[in-house]
């Protein structure tokens, strides 16, 4: 494989292929944890991290892991390195983990990280699973830190904790809120799909790969969709 | 077919066996700096709800009918005030809260939150509403946030803890 492919690989999930803004992936936690930048930056990076160690194992043991298991020895080895990233964070950076809460446990259930052991890992090496992982991750958290950004900014008038002139009087306290988080998640969703338009995959080009019931139907759901 | 089944036992138990070590070993490493976080701030907790008390708090030994959201009591060392630490799970998550109560009036003198893991956040004016409440818990504000499951546990375990105070005689542990 080429260099530029590897690139390319690592790149696709900044924008082309972004888990949140163009797959639809891990949404709850983007509007939940998106209120403030720390929390974004904190949330990003612990998924990315497991992210690329679950990409990472799940190649390493593609070949091992029988077809009938794979979902549960997927799940196994996600809540194993969630787990031990948990311990970490509660132990050095506890300010952290106090902020986060339940949402460190609950990149478990982060349809990204299943996702893309399903669609890619299970199938490439271990160097590319860990390019997908790397740059799913920082997709995952750049997203996560325009969206905090931006409600941090118009909606506290802070950044990172501290006030901005201007912005610390004349501010949008609803974009702190969950209603804020849904309409900034919308706008920017519209920007990346103006930037992406005609370059993004359609749903329909990775249904099939990313569902863990795809050897039971064969693809037949997909073909019918098509003929209706 | 046996043979695929054995294989998927086989890997199954070995992903368990592997991610358990790999646990255990990261548990080893980061505990003992957990419990210095964790005590850390219970001292800082104890401190700010009885600024006026000089010296170490003096733990009290729980008796078997301790309530289980209680996991430790102390006094402080000039005897007016008790403080408990106590664990709430709503079915979200543990949250772990220190409560101090003036000996003499049974009143709470305020209510720290040593760490949240509840999915819903703590609203500003629901855990100073605790502040001179005492067993009955009837000025607590309803309408803030948390849920009203989350809210239910917390006062829940705080009536408790009045309720063992109240009923039980105490054996201070020897520090």
């Amino acid at each position: 494989m080429t260099q530029n492919s590897k690139m390319s690989i690592f790149l696709k999930g900044l924008i082309k292929e972004n888990p949140v803004l163009v797959l639809m992936l891990g949404t709850c936690p983007t509007i939940a944890k998106s209120n403030n930048v720390f929390n974004a930056l904190g949330l990003g990076l612990c998924t990315a991290i497991v992210l690329i160690l679950s990409n990472m194992a799940i190649s390493a043991m593609r070949k091992i892991i029988p077809d009938k298991v794979r979902i549960p020895c997927y799940i196994l080895l996600i809540a194993g390195f969630v787990t031990l990233i948990q311990m970490l964070v509660h132990a050095y950076f506890d300010e952290m983990y106090e902020r986060l809460g339940s949402f460190i446990a609950l990149i478990v259930v982060n349809c990204i990280i299943l996702g893309r052991a399903e669609m890619f890992a299970s199938k490439n090496n271990i160097v590319d699973s860990m390019l997908d992982g790397a740059g799913m991750g920082l997709g995952f958290t750049g997203a996560l830190l325009c969206i905090a950004t931006i409600r941090e900014v118009l909606g506290a008038g802070q950044f990172f904790g501290y006030d901005l002139p201007f912005f610390s009087t004349y501010h949008f306290p609803l974009l702190q809120k969950t209603f804020g988080g849904f309409l900034v998640f919308g706008i920017m969703i519209a920007i990346v799909t103006k930037l992406t338009a005609g370059k993004a995959p359609l749903k329909k080009d990775f249904a099939c790969q990313g569902c863990p019931s795809a050897h039971l139907c064969h693809g037949e759901c997909k073909e019918e969709k098509e003929v209706k | 077919m046996n043979k695929e089944y054995i294989r998927s036992v086989v890997v199954v138990v070995c992903i368990c066996l592997v991610m358990g070590l790999a646990l255990a070993l990261c548990y080893h490493i980061t505990q003992p700096r957990i419990e210095a976080n964790e005590l850390k701030k219970l001292n800082e907790a104890i401190r700010e709800l009885f600024p006026a008390s000089v010296g170490d708090p003096i733990e009290i030994a729980l008796t078997p009918d301790a309530p289980k959201t209680l996991k430790n009591l102390y006094k402080t060392a000039d005897g007016k005030g008790y403080v408990a630490k106590i664990n709430t799970n709503s079915g979200f998550g543990q949250s772990t809260f220190t409560v101090g109560i003036d000996a003499a009036t049974m009143k709470i003198v305020g209510i720290k939150c040593i760490s949240y893991g509840d999915s819903v956040g703590l609203d500003d004016g629901y855990l100073p509403s605790y502040s001179g409440q005492d067993k009955a818990l009837a000025d607590v504000v309803s309408s803030a946030s948390p849920a009203k499951k989350t809210k239910a546990t917390i006062e829940a375990a705080v009536r408790d803890v009045f309720t063992y105070l109240e009923n039980t005689e105490f054996e201070e542990v020897a520090q």
